[in-house]
């Protein structure tokens, strides 16, 4: 992970082409250009070398629609500079130039090329002894070859290979020519840009290369204004190789480092550091400098918080002048036809933008960082008081109470909880780190730090991301005619997901998902299931993969099957029951109407409400997901109902149909809120299910450790009920604590016989008057209490009887599963000759 | 180029995988490493991924190498492309950028003046505008009346003298108009540009104005159409993530009304507002239905002709010029269109477009700019054809094509209030029934959510997302039954946002 250090913010433009004019597919809106680019932008964003300056991100810009910022990391000074202010020795340019050739030598391993490499984009990040880093690379890959782009983004002509100024075609060779050509400035002491204009140089390549044989030779003397310096021969012979007229004369990098590390192999050297001088080191910079939290911390996260402490880099160079907006209403074109072609007025909406690098500034960032305390960041207690309550860690209480959308865009409180948070994944495997883990995720997790979050809670480990290293995802497969209608699909309103980038990635995942699960099968919505896992591990398919595997084994079980007609079913009649539980009056008007969940639920959970909510607020519902037991999604969904209970309330089937069919706005706080709120009020055994996943969540508080298994009912059984059932062990449980309100449904002569304590006797199931019970249930509901059913022999009397109280608006009521029998040889439970009938 | 990789396992060297070079577009190494690995088990992935990165990276030079060798050797007798170094762009701050920092930086006083200078000039114009008018009104009533008189037996030299005159009286009105057009236009640049450089305004200019405050004559105050309807909603549009809108019904008798100033309308404060506007990013747009000739508002008279020459068009380019562009845009257009149909002969048979033909046809769109009309800043004018009036219509018509465009430009320039005619008629007649302008609404009414839903869905962020005003003009003369039913159609639509708090 590579820290700020004393790294800036640097942000250049391109300009994409036009939008329209092409032809569109399928009856999609085509993709923009500079979609397109920000697809691809993400798989730069994951190259990592020591001697590559490490892209950060990529905007569209909003007012000047066809323009990208794209903002990596930069450095003060470079090798241009540096030329000229220090006399190079030869060793020293052996060392840089190797440096060069290993960044370049890694790009190319990755399938890149530099494509623009210049003296002057080569950025010195430290001086003694010198490093330096490359940067503007693999703009061709961005711009798919100039495809995308409209402005050229050769920086000068000093160091472009013949065949780039002929036709921008880049390749490995043309970056050896202009390697060749650094390494030859920096030798011969001749910074090209000091005696040659532009033209002037191009000239002179012109002339050279007109005799193809002798191109090198005659641009090493033209090229050299003085000789006045140390001759090397292992330099000399590589710049003459490097400037071959022809590409296929010219070495492979891998060729050059060779050479340059013959040469020299003790170039790196190790350093012994003192623990203590480190410790003394590390005392002294927190003390005197101002930004040592900042240049500590990790690029991406400086950045993340860069991007949330100020204005927008649109913004930024807008007021500066670096982009030249004009006022819309000049912009018009004459006439607009087929698909969104423009003709006319063209000049004007050419946005102008200077061609340069402009360095964020950070001061904003600066302010609010070092305005926290060292200690507020850096918390060491992890690892002395981990038994510790959490009551000390939680650093701003004021703030972690705010909703989570107002806690994602404060500063201060991202960075120290990205600090706390990355420190936790980072030693998981440590004894005690996961339930720390989990308590810190339930505050709320950094978007930064989301998909590694999600990867511990998921436990998903390094082996688990070996499978997908043996799956042939380009070999065809059945379920690609439905790949290729729903994957354009799939998010829309998400920029990255309609890049061709992304549907690639998406598809490779699925595919993989279909040849890991040969027992599962394409459903509509995997594709939506899949795509927050795609989004956070964009470059990381063999995470992505085992991630979206164990949340199906956990939250959607054998959901996917070709037949998978009972599990949901089953889970739907579920839901119903616990409808019924929460919301008796609600459940009552659905049932009438003959609304039933499988005619708006089944989407929410085959996909656990991707395919219904935005990404963002997906984002954070799952988030809650995964910190609990599968039958989360369940109280999602009866948070939703919640949400739209006074449109429900009263509405007419056909009300009803539409409100489902176009959702409305989900106030997504509110939403998890009173998820939570169920899964802490409704028994836990009420939500069993036959199908659910082999996967238990760990529990060591009751009720949610107890059994809770209840007999096994068809579907056709369950849709008899009106409410849940109870296990025996939770029914127990609850006696005991008082939690549980009871009724008693036997003949008196049973009841008299033998009870459960506490319980209540209602014998003549037929009076609907409920008179001498009404009291106890409206303190059971008062209080959150289950109402539950014990009955003898005849279940079909508890089933009408607790449909009664449903359908009477009673909250809470569920059956004990098994009735009287199932529970009387629990002594503990059973009081004999219970005399008085009612007891309030 | 196909390349063979031999996958060596047990010595078993025959078994190879072809690999296209270079790799197809969003495929990457990995993909062809584990396409390798899956074809055959006991293969270590690091190794072959070493393996094949080097052969890729191997064949894809050669490939490379070979194309560049070529491409120096056999461009070797010409010159270089020069790669284009970025100039210097120093321009001229345009009248666009010079008014908006005028309205934004100017003393208030200042700005008062040149908006009452506006006032004026409009004043000036609506009176010579009116004279001439006036004047030949008379003639052609005149006309009339010798006609009448002579009954049938007058000589066609008499007839051609009158006419000649009427002709004359014509001229010379649209000599003069145009020639107190160009006065008062660059007056007005003359004043901005003073403003802009020196913050104040010409003094002889500031004299000029004359500012009676008796009202002067316009139209007269439109009397709100009681008939039809005037309804509001807010919907949310979109799938996943939602946004807000406005959504309302109005009724007009021609799309052309929206536009109309009306006595009293032209103010101080009115020019104000729309010298705020018209720069800005909250424009306001109309569409209007046109027959195909680019030049149709001229060559007609029409009556959106006669509103834009109500005042001096002080920021664009006169109507008629405007229309030239169009008309050269247009042969443009037709020319891209008959390169694309070259390009693509895939079997299916379109009527090649006539080259250089500057006439448009059905769906095409343009775009004219004004700043004189009632807090409209941009037109477009929807191309129809007269089918429109009575046939049904499929949701792939041209027409439909044309409304998605008007709301793509919509998004694409700063426009957040658009008026679309509702029926695609401007005008009701015998053809249009009950069943057929339901039948018209529910599809204007379901594309339009469409098209929105399309515009707003690649929203750049959350922080910004679209807020539109989308105004459904309906035509007035229609039964009022039609009214309602319309009306009443509109919720089953679009999602309404519910007046209360849904939240408990």
């Amino acid at each position: 992970m590579r820290s700020l250090a004393n790294g800036k913010f640097g942000a250049f433009i391109i300009r994409s082409v036009e939008e329209g004019g092409r032809t569109c597919a399928n009856g999609l809106p085509l993709v923009p250009p500079n979609v397109r680019m920000l697809g691809r932008f993400q798989h730069m964003k994951a190259l990592r070398h020591e001697n590559l300056c490490q892209y950060l991100d990529l905007f569209r810009c909003s007012l000047a629609k066809n323009l990208v910022i794209i903002v990596s990391e930069h450095h003060l000074s470079n090798l241009q500079q540096l030329c000229k202010n220090t006399n190079l020795t030869s060793l020293e340019v052996i060392d840089l130039s190797l440096q060069i050739a290993k960044g370049l030598e890694y790009l190319h391993e990755q399938g890149y090329v530099h494509g623009n490499l210049d003296i002057s984009n080569i950025e010195v990040f430290q001086i003694k002894p010198i490093k330096i880093r490359l940067a503007s690379y693999a703009l061709s890959y961005l711009t798919d070859f100039g495809e995308d782009s409209e402005s050229l983004i050769i920086n000068s002509p000093y160091c472009s290979a013949p065949e780039i100024l002929l036709s921008g075609s880049c390749s490995e060779k043309s970056d050896v020519w202009s390697f060749g050509m650094v390494v030859q400035q920096m030798y011969t002491k001749t910074l090209f840009s000091d005696y040659w204009s532009g033209p002037q140089f191009i000239s002179i390549i012109e002339k050279c290369c007109k005799t193809i044989e002798n191109a090198n030779q005659c641009l090493f003397n033209t090229l050299q204004k003085t000789t006045d310096y140390e001759k090397n021969d292992t330099l000399e012979k590589i710049i003459m190789n490097c400037i071959n007229a022809l590409p296929s004369k010219r070495p492979t990098i891998t060729e050059i480092l060779k050479d340059l590390n013959l040469n020299d192999s003790e170039i790196e050297d190790f350093e012994y550091v003192d623990i203590n001088a480190l410790r003394e080191e590390i005392q002294e910079r927190m003390n005197t400098e101002k930004c040592f939290i900042l240049s500590e911390m990790p690029i991406e996260d400086a950045f993340f918080l860069w991007k949330m402490s100020g204005a927008s880099c649109e913004s930024i160079m807008i007021r500066k002048g670096v982009i030249q907006l004009r006022a819309p209403v000049s912009t018009v074109p004459s006439s607009v036809i087929e698909d969104f072609v423009f003709f006319g007025n063209e000049e004007s909406r050419q946005f102008q933008f200077d061609d340069c690098l402009v360095i964020l500034p950070d001061d904003k960032l600066l302010e609010k960082i070092s305005s926290l305390k060292i200690t507020d960041v850096i918390r060491p207690i992890y690892f002395a008081r981990i038994t510790d309550s959490t009551e000390d860690i939680i650093i701003d209480r004021k703030t972690s109470s705010l909703t989570v959308v107002i806690k994602e865009k404060d500063v201060k409180y991202q960075a120290q909880r990205m600090s706390i948070l990355r420190h936790l994944v980072d030693c998981i495997q440590f004894d005690g780190m996961e339930e720390l883990l989990r308590k810190e995720a339930f505050v709320d997790i950094p978007p930064v730090l989301r998909s590694r979050v999600w990867r511990s809670l998921l436990h998903v480990e390094d082996e688990d991301c070996l499978d997908f290293y043996n799956l042939d995802t380009l070999a065809p497969h059945t379920s690609d005619r439905q790949l290729d209608v729903d994957i354009p699909r799939c998010h829309q309103y998400e920029d990255m997901m309609t890049s061709p980038a992304a549907h690639s990635s998406l598809r490779r995942i699925l595919k993989a998902w279909l040849l890991s699960n040969t027992n599962y099968v394409y459903w509509q919505g995997c594709d939506s299931l899949a795509a927050p896992f795609l989004l956070l591990n964009f470059n990381d398919p063999q995470i992505a993969l085992p991630c979206l595997n164990e949340f199906i084994n956990r939250y959607l079980f054998n959901f996917f099957l070709r037949d998978n007609s009972a599990i949901i079913q089953e889970y739907l009649a579920v839901f119903n029951h616990l409808l019924a539980y929460v919301d008796a009056q609600l459940y009552t008007h659905l049932a009438d109407l003959g609304f039933f969940p499988e005619l708006y639920a089944i989407p929410w959970f085959l996909t656990c409400f991707a395919h219904v909510l935005p990404m963002h607020k997906l984002y954070h519902v799952w988030d809650y997901v995964l910190l609990h037991d599968t039958s989360f999604p369940l109280m999602v969904g009866l948070a939703v109902m919640k949400q739209l209970r006074p449109r429900l309330i009263d509405s007419s089937f056909n009300d009803a149909i539409l409100l489902f069919s176009d959702l409305p706005d989900l106030p997504i706080d509110k939403l998890i809120e009173n998820a939570v709120y169920y899964y802490k009020t409704i028994p836990p055994s009420c939500t069993f299910r036959v199908h659910d996943s082999p996967w238990k969540a760990t529990y060591s508080d009751a009720p949610y450790n107890l059994n809770r298994e209840i007999s096994p009912f068809t579907v056709a059984e369950l849709k008899e009920l009106n409410c849940p059932r109870m296990s025996k062990d939770e029914f127990c449980w609850r006696v005991h604590q008082q939690s549980i309100v009871v009724i008693d449904i036997r003949s008196s002569m049973d009841f008299n016989r033998g009870c459960v304590i506490r319980s209540i006797h209602y014998g003549n199931i037929e009076d609907d008057t409920f008179k001498n019970v009404m009291n106890a249930f409206k303190i059971a509901q008062e209080n959150c209490h289950p109402i539950c059913v014990v009955w003898g022999k005849d279940f079909a009397a508890a089933v009408r009887f607790s449909g009664k109280l449903v359908f009477k608006s009673i909250n809470g009521v569920c059956i004990l599963d098994g009735g009287f029998e199932n529970i009387r040889d629990d002594r503990s439970l059973i009081t004999i000759g219970h005399f008085k009938i009612i007891e309030l | 180029m196909e390349v063979e990789f031999p996958i060596d396992s047990d010595g078993d060297s025959t078994k190879k995988i072809s690999i296209p070079i270079p790799l197809p577009k969003y495929t990457n190494i990995e993909d062809w490493v584990r396409k390798v690995c899956a074809s055959e088990t006991s293969l270590d992935y690091e190794d072959v991924y070493r393996k094949l990165r080097d052969f890729i990276r191997s064949e894809t030079r050669k490939y490379e190498d070979s194309k560049n060798d070529v491409l120096i050797l056999s461009s070797m007798s010409k010159n270089f492309a020069f790669p284009q170094i970025p100039k210097d762009h120093q321009r001229q701050p345009s009248f666009a950028e010079k008014f908006q920092f005028v309205v934004s930086k100017c003393s208030s006083q200042n700005l008062i003046t040149l908006m009452q200078m506006e006032v004026f000039m409009k004043k000036e114009m609506t009176e010579m505008i009116r004279a001439r008018n006036w004047e030949v009104e008379e003639l052609t009533r005149k006309c009339e009346k010798v006609l009448d008189e002579h009954n049938d037996d007058m000589h066609p030299h008499q007839i051609s003298m009158l006419n000649e005159k009427l002709r004359q009286v014509y001229v010379t009105y649209s000599h003069q108009v145009a020639q107190l057009s160009e006065n008062q236009r660059q007056k007005y640049r003359k004043s901005v540009d003073s403003l802009f450089s020196h913050g104040s305004l010409p003094a002889d200019f500031i004299e000029e104005i004359d500012l009676d405050e008796s009202h002067f004559m316009g139209p007269a105050t439109n009397s709100t159409n009681a008939e039809g309807v005037n309804e509001s909603f807010t919907i949310y549009i979109g799938a996943q993530l939602k946004s807000m809108h406005n959504a309302c019904l109005v009724t007009v008798d021609t799309m052309t009304d929206i536009c109309q100033t009306f006595e009293g309308d032209w103010t101080t404060s009115s020019r104000l507002e729309m010298a705020t506007k018209l720069y800005g990013r909250n424009l306001a747009a109309v569409t209007l239905l046109v027959p195909r000739d680019p030049m149709h508002h001229v060559t007609s008279s029409t009556k959106f002709q006669k509103l834009c020459e109500q005042s001096t068009e002080l920021h664009f380019e006169p109507l008629a010029e405007q229309l030239n562009h169009v008309k050269t845009s247009t042969r443009q257009g037709n020319i891209w269109r008959a390169e694309c149909v070259e390009k693509d002969d895939c079997g299916e048979k379109q009527i090649k477009p006539q080259l250089h033909d500057s006439v448009l046809s059905i769906g095409d769109v343009y775009c004219t700019k004004h700043s004189n009309l009632h807090k409209i800043q941009i037109v477009f004018h929807l191309v129809a054809d007269d089918v429109l009036q009575s046939v049904e219509i499929s949701s792939r018509h041209a027409c439909l094509n044309g409304i998605r465009n008007i709301i793509k430009m919509t998004a694409h320039f700063g426009i957040t209030s658009i008026h679309l005619p509702l029926l695609l008629i401007d005008r009701p007649d015998e053809s249009t029934t009950i069943q057929w302008c339901v039948k018209r609404a529910e599809m204007v009414y379901k594309c339009v959510k469409g098209y929105l839903m399309e515009v707003c869905g690649g929203a750049a962020n959350l922080e910004s997302l679209p807020h539109y005003n989308v105004h459904f003009v309906l035509p007035s003369g229609l039964t009022p039954s039609i009214y309602t039913t319309i009306a009443n159609m509109f919720p089953s639509i679009f999602h309404l946002v519910p007046s209360v708090s849904i939240t408990l």
